[in-house]
């Protein structure tokens, strides 16, 4: 494998005006090649230098070209400045692969009418985009949140015996009360939530929830809800000796039983899934919404001792999700 | 808003120039504010990205990490939580600060503790930083943290951050060789009522009462602790027991107004009477009650997911009030005293320091942004008013105020995955000038669990008011002699320290592996030579102690903390330390004599802690200390020593509240000595029980 710089070839750097213009948007534009005259090319639109769409962009190559191994990946990280981003379309490759929403965006800002693939983003930014421009036929995006489902699911194994469940809900998380109340109720659960603004004091409000319930379930809202929430929502579980399920690796590290999440490497190889099926078309073209296909359960030994609940190891938990999950309603 | 510019009173003008200089500070916070407050934080979103996803949620209570990840700090880091309290059957500040590698701490009379990172023995340790919940307790008056008069009971102790190395370029002149903040529980994190009682050898009696509720908005915890104990057994033998009776109160709140504000109110008092004194000579300990109180003001303010600004304000008052009747002169002193020219009158002979009392006003602001999961930074700015009154130390000086302002700086960015660079700087503005101390670390991974550190630090410490003003007079009758200790124009103290760490995260294994070399040099370090001097009679003692920057201190040494669970129920922790000091000392000026104290930090000293779950209703555990032989400088030689202690837990339900019995063993081999010989720590065996009522 070769890696080469493709700015010669392609005549972007005369396109954005210069070697230095071109270092400073951040653009950084590698090829990943096998060397092969025929190959498959995949265009990687990578949103930024953040961690987790580096370790999203090295699973989703390493799986490809395990999986299609004459693809030729070109990558390109998106600088700062939106207008000259929407400067590097078009791309020539087959297929167009996008990690985070600003990628995903300019993705839909410069439709070709090619296949592509949205990684990393949420069902939510998807909504918006799809309803911005419907009916996109080639368009399949995999998103990082959870079916309400799966996450009451944990729930159900880790607190088998509950029957109230309970969450709050911000500006945007409201939206899935519905659909979380319906799988709550597969599961035999009797779900109550409570809506919170930011004049809402989040204890006094929490307090009463968290005390007459058996489980507390987060559901993932705007960065600063999360944190404004997650704190109080950990100290009123402890208090109540009520497990709390969250939704991401900082929620259970922060002080929740266990969360369940999609992590890069699961969004970066189910990503790669679909573009190998695309590329060498074993599969008809889904597009449209997928739930993640991989998921990670994370979760704390010690909260499990603290609230004096049997926690199996998380490979023994992994069994029993999936069990489960095969099994549920 | 606690401080708007135009609403607050403490933006106008005050005679009283502390206040006036804490009033600006506070304008200048009431400005941020202003700048800070609006509600921007919930401003509308479109939708919920992949960033609310992954943001980083505050840690707490059971999770063991901070805000940076331990493998990104400057610094080595140790945390003993409340579990780790209770594992180990520590029941006092001493028992807690030997699980911590590097640390010395001792016994210097049954109910007065000394703790110090690195340090030399010292009764009054001078170098280390202690703060509950961000409240600096180190006292003025005396250099150094009175631990018996924090008012904190262990059991109400979220955790102990521990900053093992120097922090001035983070909390200042005080955290010399090292930083503690103890973080108690917060009001929301219990429920209901906990009694306490703790009972066993010494007439050890200890009943603490725990109380968590609401208030209508306000959540609080109201905790009462009282202690009984008659000190070492021997010395009780001798005369006057170093026993205490001790009386606590605290009262912690939390208001929580809106989603992106919190109000921590804070108040509590503690009063000790013990005894002072050295217990070769029994006859003369003190009689001494320590009394304090503090208020506290702390306020969070989420800016957005990525700032937040906090504000803290809080006094602290400080008495101590100690003296012993000796009996009549006249059997006391040599005959020739009531002659000429001292013409002393026979009388009741009072010795002690009577009254000090100290007290701090501090107010600081601090700002912290993550830029991006590279970038993060934090900038802070403090204003500090203490003031001391002791005729004992400072003569008739009475009363010395002193006002203090900082600013410091810390960042912390990772140009690449694997890489991390730390930067940090504390300017300090005092009577003293101005101080700089900054910090610089790399911290490399050598693979995501396994992470290289180096780091340098350049300290300076500003003298107390009291190392700087102390001046003791001698009065017999009429004749009031020169200054038995007097105090050079002093200096600040400056340290130079270079750490190579290794820390390893082993997750498969359940295992944490912290390690460290370490170098650090404290040049122009406070300590007292001899001069003689010619005012007294030939027939009495005529060399006083001179306080100067006259130490040289070069320690290198090695630290190691490991921790594992080879499964859910056990628990194995164990910590290594060793010093090695090389020092220089000014003896006498003239002539010109130089001593060393190389002796005074124990070379080898290392604990191990083993936990066991038995079941759901029982646990045992060991926790086992070693420290070689050591001669305290100003205690005594004290020969090396093993203490193991031995724990029996029982947690039982009873109805709707839960119990726990712990049966505790001190020392269940030998005596060994507590800083001076005479302080003989025997094997002693406790009973504590706890019941939590809902």
């Amino acid at each position: 494998m070769e890696l080469l710089a493709i700015k010669s070839r392609e005549g972007l750097v005369k396109r954005i005006g210069g070697c230095h213009r071109y270092l400073r948007w951040g653009l950084i534009v590698f090829i990943l090649s096998c060397g092969s005259a025929q190959a498959n090319t995949v265009r990687l639109l990578v949103s930024g230098e953040q961690n987790y769409y580096r370790e999203t962009q090295q699973h989703f190559s390493s799986t490809l070209l395990a999986l299609s191994p004459d693809t030729r990946i070109a990558v390109t990280v998106l600088g700062d400045s939106a207008e000259q981003n929407a400067l590097l379309a078009p791309w020539p490759e087959d297929i167009i692969v996008t990690i985070g929403t600003p990628a995903t965006e300019l993705a839909y800002q410069n439709r070709s009418g090619k296949k592509t693939i949205n990684l990393f983003i949420t069902s939510d930014v998807w909504q918006r985009l799809e309803g911005e421009t419907p009916d996109q036929k080639n368009v399949a995006s995999v998103v990082l949140d959870q079916a309400p489902d799966r996450i009451m699911l944990l729930a159900r194994i880790l607190a088998p015996n509950a029957r109230k469940a309970v969450t709050v809900t911000g500006p945007i998380s409201s939206a899935n009360i519905a659909a979380l109340e319906q799988s709550a109720a597969n599961l035999n659960f009797t779900l109550a939530a409570k809506t919170l603004s930011e004049h809402d004091n989040p204890v006094a409000a929490m307090s009463p929830l968290i005390k007459n319930s058996d489980v507390f379930v987060a559901l993932p809202d705007s960065a600063v809800f999360n944190r404004a929430t997650a704190k109080w929502a950990l100290y009123l579980g402890f208090r109540s000796k009520i497990p709390v399920i969250g939704f991401s690796k900082a929620y259970t590290d922060a002080g929740a039983l266990a969360s369940i999440y999609a992590s890069p490497s699961d969004i970066g190889r189910h990503g790669a899934e679909l573009t190998a099926d695309a590329l060498l078309e074993t599969k008809a073209f889904s597009a449209g919404l997928h739930h993640p296909r991989y998921y990670t359960l994370h979760s704390n030994p010690s909260v499990a001792k603290a609230l004096n609940i049997s926690l199996p190891n998380e490979s023994a938990l992994y069994k029993m999700y999936e069990d489960a999950l095969v099994k549920r309603p | 808003m606690l401080f708007t510019p135009h609403t607050s009173k403490a933006c106008h003008p005050s005679p009283l120039r502390g206040v006036d200089q804490l009033s600006a500070a506070a304008c200048v916070f009431g400005i941020l504010l202003s700048c800070g407050s609006t509600n921007a934080a919930f401003a509308a979103h479109d939708s919920l990205t992949e960033a609310d996803l992954l943001s980083d949620i505050p840690v707490i209570s059971v999770a063991t990490g901070m805000d940076q990840a331990l493998n990104r700090s400057p610094a080595s880091i140790t945390i003993i939580d409340q579990q780790m309290i209770a594992d180990s059957g520590a029941l006092n500040w001493v028992d807690v600060f030997r699980l911590v590698p590097g640390f010395q701490a001792y016994a210097v009379n049954a109910n007065r503790f000394a703790i110090s990172y690195h340090g030399v023995g010292q009764e009054f340790p001078n170098h280390l930083e202690v703060m509950v919940d961000g409240r600096s307790v180190y006292e003025p008056i005396q250099s150094t943290v009175i631990w018996s008069s924090l008012g904190i009971d262990l059991d109400d102790i979220e955790r102990i951050e521990i900053v093992r190395g120097p922090n001035a370029p983070t909390q200042g002149s005080n955290a010399f060789l090292g930083a503690v903040n103890i973080i108690t529980r917060a009001p929301i994190q219990d429920a209901g009522t906990r009694l306490k009682v703790i009972s066993g050898d010494n007439r050890t009696r200890e009943v603490a009462l725990r109380h968590n509720n609401n208030l209508g908005t306000a959540d609080y915890r109201l905790s009462v602790n009282y202690r009984h104990n008659n000190g070492f057994p021997d010395i009780d033998a001798f005369g006057p027991d170093d026993g205490e009776e001790a009386l606590s109160f605290a009262l912690r709140t939390t208001l929580t107004p809106n989603l992106n504000n919190s109000l921590d109110v804070d108040v509590g008092f503690s009063r000790q009477d013990t005894e002072f004194g050295y217990p070769s000579s029994t006859e003369e300990f003190i009689p001494v009650r320590y009394y304090s109180q503090y208020q506290r003001l702390h306020w969070d303010h989420l800016v957005s997911d990525k700032q937040d600004f906090q504000l803290q304000f809080y006094r602290n008052y400080f008495r101590a009030y100690g003296t012993a009747n000796l009996g009549l002169l006249s059997t006391l002193v040599p005959p020739f005293l009531f002659g000429a020219p001292f013409n002393l009158v026979d009388q009741p002979f009072i010795f002690g320091f009577h009254t000090m009392e100290s007290e701090r006003y501090d107010l600081e602001g601090r700002y912290r942004h993550q830029f991006s999961d590279r970038l993060k930074w934090t900038v802070g700015l403090g204003a500090r008013h203490e003031s001391v009154d002791s005729t004992l130390f400072l003569g008739d000086r009475g009363k010395v105020d002193e006002q203090s302002f900082r600013i410091f700086s810390h960042s912390e960015w990772s140009p690449w995955q694997r890489l991390t660079f730390n930067a940090g700087m504390m300017v300090e503005h005092s009577i003293q000038g101005t101080l700089i101390s900054p910090r610089l670390s790399l911290n490399y991974d050598l693979h995501p669990d396994h992470t290289l550190r180096l780091s340098g630090a350049r300290g300076k410490r500003t003298p107390s008011i009291t190392e700087t003003n102390e001046r003791l007079v001698y009065r017999a009758g009429d004749l009031i002699l020169e200054d038995q200790r007097r105090t050079e124009e002093l200096d600040e103290e400056q340290i130079t320290n270079i750490e190579l760490a290794y820390l390893a995260r082993l997750p498969d294994h359940n295992m944490t592996l912290d390690f460290k070399l370490f170098w650090e040099e404290i040049d122009d370090g406070l300590e007292d030579y001899k001069e003689s001097f010619n005012d007294f009679p030939a027939n009495l003692d005529t060399s006083r102690l001179v306080r100067d920057n006259i130490a040289t201190w070069e320690t290198r040494g090695a630290e190691m903390e490991l921790t594992y669970r080879p499964g859910d129920h056990t628990y194995i922790r164990l910590h290594y330390t060793y010093l090695d000091l090389d020092s220089e000392l000014i003896q006498t000026l003239a002539p010109l004599t130089f001593t060393d104290v190389d002796n005074s930090m124990p070379r080898h000293a290392g604990g191990l802690l083993v936990n066991h779950r038995l079941n759901d209703a029982f646990s045992a555990g060991v926790t086992l200390y070693h420290q070689n032989e050591v001669e305290w400088l100003s205690g005594d030689f004290i020969d090396e020593f093993t203490r193991l202690d031995a724990q029996i837990t029982y947690r039982f339900k009873t109805g709707s509240s839960a119990g726990k019995l712990q049966l505790i063993g001190q020392n269940l081999g030998d005596n060994y000595n507590e800083f001076y010989e005479e302080n003989v720590f025997e094997t002693r065996v406790l009973l504590k029980a706890t019941l939590d009522f809902p």
